[in-house]
């Protein structure tokens, strides 16, 4: 705004003229309002000297080299430059690149190395040795990494699928009148306040085979054929555990679609109403279109952090039955327990760039209205 | 009609008029799914106060008597005065330099747009998605002589919360008005003193979300712990607990105080969303919805 009044007044005080322009654009560089201004008064006060030139030119001439001089003895800085410097984000950044960005980087060099526990001071070039380990599958360790990226990516999938559709129904169901609305929605984010860690042991308690809460209830119902092994046979395991993830996550999953669904204008409801539309088809019509980008992003983050998991797994059966839940992190975790630190590093590479893959795409959506406004 | 209504009262929440089955089917859903959540909960406040013959079996039944004194049998046995002040540590020195430098960085991202600017910030987003590879961070952490420490904790958790708070302090930015900003260099601030006299005080409530899901999400975390200490001492409540749980379900099965010692760990997680709830709900729904 401030600006663009200025360069009004700029061109109203002015003669034109080549030379005119480029002074015109010097003082545009520095266009901090009271300090341009009287610089251009001074020019203008220096023109009115000159008499043995054409008018025009001898103004324009007097402006630009009265403005040299006087641009070196300014400091060479600009509005935006000055008053937001760069190094207002030096510590956020230098935090950013020394722990996060920074080791995962010397990670993609190690995981070509034989880092082990007894190799620490001076690891060795190997090539892609420690790759072929994890994806070499006549080697019995090396399946068992082929079987922890397999859950890695059933796990994510499901629980993300599961998550998302539960919480979406929820928050529809939430969104309209239904009797003790507010209590409903404080009980289910309950779960997500809480640490994995805290959650993992209470469903210890109430998976236990035999004392366990839910095969005790199966048996008094009369549902003996349901009871199971929870976390301890070998094909229940994953689901199980992902139905705990599940447990916790329902509610984070609805708040955040709730809140998107608040912000569809009821405009598009009535339209659908009097097109005589059905319930279902005002949502797979109207509300599911317009919650794309939620939905999108809710799916993404959910689908990156179901990659990347570790507490719930952890917690609940550390990799067992035999690698039947193991994850990649499990394993990352597990290999560095047994001195295997370049195997560690490689799968911990190869989900990096797996991330900065898929999250490039993410963060370019999450950011893509920011950056217009 | 129902539209009618509707658009005489001037709602703004969208209204979806429903069927018998819809109807029906949403609230049986809705208390469902509230159940199967409240059941844990509910278990682990009445196991608390059992005595162990009754919580041997973690069942729902009511307490025969009400045994509060397993909280202070807890803090006795299960390391807790020691865990707590090291969770308070971890999750309340971090939020400090992690409020400041986030909103100094998000500032400027936000108000001077330029190319640099933007791939910059871009940058940090990115870390929102990005795996930590704990075993060359370990290696960081060695190197430094920062294992073992409270302080490569406390460093780990400023570093792991820049990219998120500088995401939700840039969306807030912009609701700032520039012209304050300009208003404080007229008046001769510089970029500093314009930005914690000025802009500082208007970010309270961005602040305060920030704070309070820090809080939450340190206090809850054990993996930093788990690989960057091996001494009780420096364990947080988190790890104490799982500690404690592996010690006495082992060999007492004393589910009563594993349950309270759960009680007493979460409680301070607890307490804080009751507070500050509005904030929390604002800046976890801040990013996938736009707004």
């Amino acid at each position: 705004m401030r600006m663009g009044k200025q360069k009004r007044r700029m061109q109203s005080l002015q003669p034109e003229g080549e030379a005119h322009m480029i002074a015109q654009k010097r003082l545009r560089r520095f266009a901090m309002p009271p300090k341009s201004s009287r610089l251009l008064s001074e020019g203008m006060r220096c023109a009115a000297g000159v008499s043995n030139m054409r008018e025009k030119e001898a103004a324009a001439w007097t402006i630009s080299t009265s403005l040299d001089a006087t641009v070196r003895r300014m400091p060479r800085r600009n509005y935006a430059k000055s008053n937001y410097p760069l190094y207002f984000t030096f510590a956020a950044l230098a935090f950013y690149v020394v722990f996060v960005v920074g080791p995962s980087i010397v990670g993609l060099f190690y995981s070509f190395t034989d880092w082990t526990q007894y190799t620490l001071g001076a690891p060795a070039w190997n090539g892609l040795d420690n790759f072929k380990r994890i994806f070499n599958m006549s080697s019995l360790q090396a399946s068992q990494y082929w079987i922890s990226a397999v859950n890695t990516v059933f796990f994510a999938f499901y629980s993300t699928v599961l998550k998302t559709g539960i919480g979406f129904l929820l928050a529809l169901a939430l969104s309209e009148k239904t009797p003790g609305k507010m209590v409903h929605r404080t009980i289910l984010f309950i779960p997500s306040i809480l640490s994995m860690l805290i959650i993992g042991i209470l469903f210890k308690s109430i998976l236990h085979p035999s004392t366990g809460i839910l095969n005790r209830f199966l048996g008094a119902i009369g549902l003996q054929s349901l009871q199971m092994q929870w976390l301890a046979d070998f094909n229940i395991a994953l689901p199980t555990v992902i139905a705990v993830d599940c447990w916790r996550g329902i509610g984070y999953i609805m708040v955040i679609l709730l809140a998107g669904l608040t912000t569809i204008p009821s405009d598009y409801y009535e339209a659908a109403n009097l097109d005589g539309a059905s319930y279902w088809q005002k949502v797979r019509f109207v509300t599911v279109p317009l919650m794309m980008r939620t939905i999108g992003i809710t799916l993404v983050l959910n689908l990156i952090y179901g990659l990347r998991v570790f507490e719930v797994i952890y917690v609940l059966t550390n990799g067992g039955p035999v690698d039947a839940t193991s994850s990649l992190y499990t394993k990352v975790y597990w290999a560095i327990g047994q001195g295997e630190y370049g195997v560690s590093t490689a799968l911990s590479s190869m989900l990096f760039v797996l991330m900065v893959a898929v999250g490039y795409f993410t963060v370019k959506w999450m950011t893509r209205g920011e950056a217009e406004s | 009609m129902e539209t009618h209504t509707a658009l005489v009262q001037g709602r703004k929440k969208p209204r979806i008029d429903k069927g018998m089955f819809a109807v029906v089917g949403k609230n049986l859903l809705v208390i469902l799914v509230s159940l199967l959540i409240v059941i844990p909960l509910v278990l682990l406040l009445l196991n608390s106060v059992k005595d162990q013959a009754q919580s041997a079996v973690m069942g729902l039944d009511w307490p025969k008597a009400f045994h509060i004194e397993n909280y202070l049998t807890v803090i006795q046995l299960g390391h807790v005065t020691t865990s707590f002040f090291n969770s308070l540590i971890y999750s309340c020195v971090p939020i400090v330099p992690i409020v400041v430098i986030t909103s100094m960085a998000a500032f400027v991202f936000a108000r001077n747009r330029t190319k640099l600017n933007n791939v910059l910030y871009f940058f940090i987003v990115l870390g929102i998605t990005l795996p930590t590879n704990w075993m060359t961070l370990m290696k960081l952490v060695q190197v430094t002589h920062l294992y073992n420490t409270r302080a490569a904790l406390c460093l780990l958790y400023i570093a792991g919360g820049i990219s998120f708070n500088t995401f939700l302090f840039f969306g807030f930015m912009n609701s700032i008005p520039k012209e304050l900003d300009e208003a404080a260099i007229i008046d001769g601030c510089s970029p500093l003193s314009m930005f914690f006299r000025v802009i500082f005080p208007l970010l309270t409530p961005v602040i305060a979300t920030v704070a309070v899901l820090s809080f939450m999400g340190l206090w809850n975390d054990f993996i930093n712990p788990l690989y960057f200490t091996n001494t009780t001492r420096l364990w947080p409540m988190t790890l104490a607990v799982f500690q404690f749980f592996g010690r006495q379900i082992g060999q007492f099965n004393k589910w009563n105080l594993v349950s309270a010692d759960i009680v007493l760990t979460s409680l301070p997680v607890v307490v804080a969303y009751i507070i500050s709830q509005r904030y929390i709900v604002a800046g976890m729904t801040m990013g996938s919805v736009k707004g």
